[in-house]
């Protein structure tokens, strides 16, 4: 009996051996992918920067030019979107709670990038990008791969349904519409009206 | 935390707020003019009777139309050949010469079956009622105007789009327009304010 009672104690103390170097491999993992997104966050902020200088520097209105608020959407946004996070990960790094908001804005540098290039196709992959390294926490909790990605994607889905209904405003008063082709047609161009 | 909480609840409205700035300026159409309803007779623009023809007044400089310009080029990939398409680019007459010789005239001259001219003073924009730079006309083979407006969905952002549907619609399937006129958006042609508006025509 007391053989039995020796090899429980000593698989237990097992167990919570591995718990615990399991935990503390863990919060390392976490710790270095907050400290990955703390060198990576000024580096997009910068090719932001970067981007709207070469993309869209001025904006014209016939021969006189303004600094384009892309410039300063670059600067600003791209700042307050990056120092936020930096901040966390430093104040609580290995935390869940930095671990979402750095998903969070890891997913608004995709949303100010794709903007300052004109929704270039190419920029989106950076949505992909972003889910790649945010997949380094292993935090598997989530639907999408993991927790902070499931976080970027649906912040992302939640933006551009947003975005969308900005851009196609479906619920267009069809009667303005009617009356604006009324305006611009004549009559034999008129489209019939549907149901 | 409380620091933490206070800092985050900051950062959001922060963030918020600068999304909805750029969300406004994006969806914030250019000021149009009043739109002849048929081709302008003093136009100097050659005009034929055999296809419909599309015209885009556009700024040499103006970064947004940089999406105009490639939703032009793949309406003239779909269509082929089924319309004349000119693009003038603004030319003020006291400009330097390198003024107008700009990657967006020279990716407009890359164009199949795009005509690029030079519209010195804005006198083509005046004719037509073009005020924003992106301003798209198509007059079909009687000369009567078939669409007016953007071919972008918002500023500077190129992708599908009501303006660019409703063109290919027409040139392709000889449909009556369902939609005519389209917000434009773009820099000012003009040294004038931008101000939101869709098309009107004069009749």
């Amino acid at each position: 009996m007391p053989e039995v009672a020796e090899k429980s104690i000593q698989s237990n103390s097992c167990a919570n051996r591995a718990d615990e170097l399991f935990h503390q491999h863990q919060e390392e993992i976490y710790r270095n992918t907050d400290q990955l997104f703390v060198r990576l966050m000024p580096l997009q902020w910068l090719a932001a920067i970067l981007m709207a200088m070469i993309i869209s520097p001025r904006t014209w209105a016939g021969q006189s030019s303004y600094v384009h608020i892309h410039i300063w959407a670059a600067i600003f946004m791209g700042g307050a979107i990056s120092i936020f996070p930096i901040w966390m990960a430093r104040a609580w790094p290995g935390a869940a709670l930095t671990r979402h908001i750095i998903a969070v804005a890891q997913m608004l540098v995709s949303v100010l990038l794709i903007d300052i290039t004109g929704g270039r196709i190419e920029t989106h992959f950076h949505v992909f990008g972003s889910l790649v390294i945010l997949s380094f926490y292993r935090d598997w909790r989530g639907d999408s791969g993991s927790l902070p990605g499931s976080f970027h994607t649906r912040s992302l889905l939640a933006l551009l349904r947003l975005w969308r209904s900005r851009r196609e405003p479906v619920a267009i008063n069809r009667t303005r519409r009617l009356g604006n082709l009324r305006r611009c047609l004549p009559g034999d161009l008129m489209p019939t009206q549907h149901p | 935390m409380l620091a933490t909480a206070l800092v985050g609840i900051a950062w959001i409205i922060g963030v918020v707020s600068g999304l909805g700035i750029l969300l406004n300026y994006e969806s914030t159409p250019g000021h149009v003019g009043l739109v002849p309803t048929v081709w302008p007779p003093t136009s100097r623009i050659r005009r034929l009777a055999d296809r419909p023809t599309l015209v885009m007044l556009a700024h040499p400089r103006c970064p947004c139309t940089r999406a105009s310009v490639a939703e032009l080029a793949q309406i003239m990939a779909r269509v082929q050949g089924k319309v004349y398409a000119y693009v003038l680019f603004l030319k003020p007459k006291q400009s330097l010469g390198g003024w107008t010789d700009t990657d967006l005239r020279r990716s407009a001259a890359g164009i199949r079956g795009v005509k690029v001219l030079s519209d010195v003073d804005g006198a083509e924009a005046d004719r037509f009622g073009a005020e924003t730079s992106g301003h798209t006309f198509l007059f079909g083979r009687d000369g009567r105007l078939l669409f007016t407006g953007g071919i972008t969905q918002t500023r500077g952002h190129a992708g599908d789009n009501a303006g660019e549907r409703t063109i290919e619609s027409i040139l392709l399937n000889d449909r009556s327009p369902v939609r005519t006129n389209t917000p434009v958006f773009g820099c000012s042609l003009g040294d004038r304010p931008q101000l939101g508006g869709i098309p009107q025509c004069l009749k």
